[in-house]
């Protein structure tokens, strides 16, 4: 019994589990060719949770004071009148890791910043990009859970991330574009690195050139990547399922029912090999699967934790997720991958006929009680005669979950995963976006 | 390994810096199924060596390995003009609050309660409430002889409620406890959700907007505050560079940031790199004045820092940030006539480089009518220029601001 177990041993409280989070990792960025800013460390800590009349949580950067974090956290959980049940799961023995195929650690520091040298060339080379900013971290963690039920898990899994930002300039106009790629994986994740510069140089350019979007309820054809991000706010928030108990969902008691076109199925799949939302164990030691969230536009379930799917009487959890030791686990979103349909984008673009394709996204944010959403869209095109004519700029689309689901007209061949960070009550967490591209109605913001 | 060998380690190759965050945390959460009570604290170390002109960080929760992880890697860096900070008298703000340290949990569960109760008071069903503080030290020690140490303590809440299909959300920090009011929180949350029971169809095309302080907060840091960090100045990624002096904004709209407010959420007596808290006049009566820098910046410049290098945490390098932003204007917040808008959702997305913006709103009213869905649009620079700000100034997160009324925004609803 090593001293974690023997802390567990000592709780009173009806359940109780540890975890630990400990990594490695390197930061370079390269502003404009130059490596100023390069960084590595080591990072982690440990939190425990108790659960008596409700929750207890303590967390230190320190493994020294493991009994103090106990007492806090029991007394907290003494504090309350909850209700808390959570859902039985067998508990789990397991040690392991997912391994990079190219660690970033058997390569010198100097052969990465190559790398990123490389990319910035890339970026270089094209006329009227003003300033060209390339950020790599990787990291190699360790994750381990101990719980009162007797779950011992370990597992170690390797990070990289890239992102290109570019600036171009003409005249006194200045216009932004970003890449990235990122997921549970080594260095063979950029192997194609120079073509993320070449990608955003090209729309940085685009924009310069673009004009500000019309404003209105029209057809729109997303982009994968726009998609993605539109499935991740529209319905990903909305599907999880502490939003849903605490009244703050519009998918609150629809289960069972037809909330999207026929077309729609979506799910939450962490299980996907190198995937930036990739875990083997969640944070709770529930091992990871694929969950259905719409099977052809009607909903069949939400994202649990234990806790959750204990409030709603079902069998599941695995999708708590918590940013590192300092925060508890929540219901999150891993990969939210919507399925593709058979629709060629020319179709997509014909069935508009007038209205405009949209593509590239920074992200969006959602209030998911009124199921009120906005995301943005970095630049599109008009759609003419079901053909793409003038370039725009930089929107937003807002609508309300329900009605932009069930009026998703065609739905594309080809899906894109694309990654992101996700935030949710002060947690950020790495997550994929996979989607094809979809015609749609929507409010387009543009100042035009 | 104390700070000062560790400085004597990182003299043997050039200068060096050791920056220490002890933080305890207590956050308290209450939903429809009960309370959760969190506690946490964290010791870390950040050291940065300049080794001939070449700048390397190391991190850990040991100060050997941060360290030897600095030194790992600081060869591998460009080399580049930079200075640490020289020691200098530190003014006197108001940062630490002994009750915040005092604050027991059970006395938390009942200021939290408190605002829970105003919430439903005011018509809203409370969904979610939170309230967390927080006792930080920090201390930064470098060998210019810098011996920086701050105490300062962090409290905030945040209200989110529900009524009909509507929905409320409020919030408020301060470095002191007596400065927030438990109960306005909970009331204005429960308000919002209530008002914005049955709303209607917005007026569309381009017309005026009242933006509340919450939503003038959200605005101002997402897409202008990017634009007077000085990294982006020097790099050419602000609509800001070379126009020190000249009338970039309308007469009627004045900027401060003020490390000095009393309690406020950002205030500090100095940065995270030892440089002494000032306020500075970034825009005044429209004029452009001045820029935020760090250490990094102001060397590049052949200037001073302004004292904003700030980091995340013991594991972040500083980066240029504000303290509190203080909108000082005039002229009028006149609601008549326009879109009154309390919140942004997705201010996050806005373009920082070109100061263009599309975003959904929260709590919109027309003539006294909720609004049902807004996106309201524009450039940020395009519509400061004829801004005009009410005397209703309020505390938002680090940003003080009064209501602004814009024209020439284009809405959509």
């Amino acid at each position: 019994m090593d001293g974690f177990q023997k802390l567990l041993s000592q709780v009173r409280a009806r359940f109780a589990d540890l975890r630990v989070h400990t990594s490695r990792s390197t930061t370079l960025v390269l502003k404009d060719g130059r490596a100023e800013e390069l960084s590595t460390g080591t990072y982690g800590g440990v939190a425990i949770r108790v659960l008596d009349r409700c929750w207890g949580f303590a967390y230190s950067s320190s493994t020294g004071r493991l009994e103090e974090m106990l007492e806090h956290a029991t007394k907290a959980a003494a504090l309350g009148e909850g209700e808390v049940r959570l859902a039985e799961v067998r508990p789990e023995r397991f040690e392991g890791e997912l391994r990079a195929r190219r660690s970033p650690e058997d390569v010198s520091v100097e052969e990465r910043l190559e790398l990123l040298k490389r990319v910035h060339g890339v970026a270089e080379e094209h006329g009227g990009i003003a300033s060209v900013t390339v950020s790599y971290h990787d990291a190699t963690s360790e994750f381990r859970y101990v719980s009162t039920e007797g779950a011992e898990i370990r597992v170690a899994y390797p990070w990289v991330s890239l992102q290109v930002n570019v600036v171009a300039k003409e005249g006194g106009e200045l216009q932004m574009a970003q890449e990235r790629a990122a997921g549970v994986a080594g260095l063979e994740l950029l192997e194609e690195a120079e073509r993320l510069a070449e990608v955003a140089c090209e729309r940085a350019l685009r924009l310069l050139e673009a004009r500000r979007a019309p404003s209105g309820v029209m057809k729109v054809v997303m982009d994968p990547r726009l998609t993605g991000v539109f499935v991740h706010e529209a319905l990903g928030h909305a599907a999880e399922a502490d939003h849903v108990l605490r009244g703050e969902s519009v998918l609150e008691g629809m289960l069972g029912r037809e909330i999207a076109a026929e077309g729609v199925s979506i799910y939450d799949d962490p299980t996907l090999e190198g995937s930036p939302g990739c875990y083997l164990y969640d944070a709770e030691g529930v091992r990871a699967k694929r969950r259905v969230l719409v099977e052809r536009g009607v909903l069949k379930g939400y994202l649990h934790t234990r806790e959750t799917a204990g409030a709603m009487g079902v069998e599941e959890g695995g999708n708590a997720r918590a940013q590192g030791y300092t925060f508890p686990p929540l219901p999150r979103m891993s990969n939210t991958c919507m399925s593709p349909g058979d629709a060629e984008l020319e179709e997509l673009l014909e069935g508009a006929g007038r209205g405009v394709f949209l593509g590239g996204s920074r992200g969006g944010e959602v209030d998911t009680a009124r199921g009120v959403f906005q995301f943005n869209a970095e630049e599109g095109y008009l759609i003419e005669g079901g053909e793409l004519t003038r370039p725009v700029r930089d929107v937003s689309l807002s609508g309300e979950t329900l009605e932009i689901l069930r009026r998703i007209e065609l739905v594309g061949r080809r899906v894109e995963m694309n990654p992101g960070y996700c935030g949710k009550d002060s947690q950020l967490v790495p997550v994929g976006d996979s989607a094809p591209a979809v015609l749609t109605v929507a409010h387009v913001g543009g100042a035009g | 390994m104390t700070p000062r060998e560790a400085l004597r380690r990182l003299e043997r190759v050039g200068e060096g810096e050791v920056y220490v965050l002890e933080s305890r945390r207590f956050r308290l959460e209450h939903t429809p199924r009960g309370l959760r009570g969190d506690a946490g604290c964290e010791h870390g170390f950040g050291v940065r060596v300049l080794a001939r002109g070449r700048l390397g960080f190391g991190y850990s929760t040991e100060l050997g390995t941060a360290v030897e992880r600095a030194l790992s890697i600081a060869g591998c860096a460009t080399e580049a003009p930079m200075r640490f900070a020289v020691p200098e008298r530190y003014p006197e703000v108001e940062v630490y609050d002994g009750e915040v340290e005092a604050l027991g949990i059970e006395q938390a569960k009942e200021l939290l309660l408190h605002a829970v109760e105003a919430c439903r008071e005011a018509g809203g069903t409370p969904t979610h409430a939170s309230m967390s503080w927080a006792i930080l030290r920090k201390e930064v020690h470098n060998t210019s002889g810098v011996e920086a140490v701050q105490r300062c303590t962090e409290v905030g809440v945040y209200v989110m409620s529900v009524a009909d299909a509507a929905s409320g959300m409020h919030f408020a920090y301060s470095r002191s406890l007596g400065r927030i009011s438990f109960q306005e929180v909970g009331r204005r949350a429960g308000w919002l959700a209530s008002a914005s029971k049955k709303p209607e169809r917005a007026p569309q095309g381009v017309r005026t907007a009242v933006l509340k302080p919450v939503a003038v907060a959200e605005l101002m840091e997402s897409v202008l505050l990017p634009a007077f960090s000085a990294d982006n100045v020097l790099r050419g990624r602000s609509r800001l560079a070379g126009r020190l002096g000249e009338r970039v904004f309308g007469e009627s709209f004045t900027l401060y940031d003020d490390p000095t407010l009393p309690f406020g959420a950002g205030s500090c007596t100095h940065d995270d790199e030892g440089v002494g808290a000032k306020r500075k006049v970034l825009v005044e009566r429209g004029v452009l004045r001045g820029y935020l820098h760090s250490l990094k910046t102001a060397a590049r410049a052949g200037e001073s820092s302004t004292g904003n290098g700030f980091r995340s945490s013991h594991a972040a390098q500083p980066e240029i940030d504000a303290t509190n932003l203080v909108v000082a204007g005039k002229g009028g917040a006149e609601e008549d006539g326009a879109l009154v808008v309390h919140g942004l959702i997705g201010a996050h997305t806005c373009n920082p480089v070109t100061g263009d913006f599309s975003v959904e709103t929260r709590n919109a009213f027309y003539d006294g009518t909720p609004v049902r869905k807004a996106i309201i649009a524009g450039n940020i620079y395009e519509v400061m220029g004829t801004a005009s700000f009410g005397s209703d100034a309020e505390e938002v997160a680090g940003v003080v601001t009064p209501s602004m009324r814009v024209e020439n925004i284009s809405i959509t609803g």
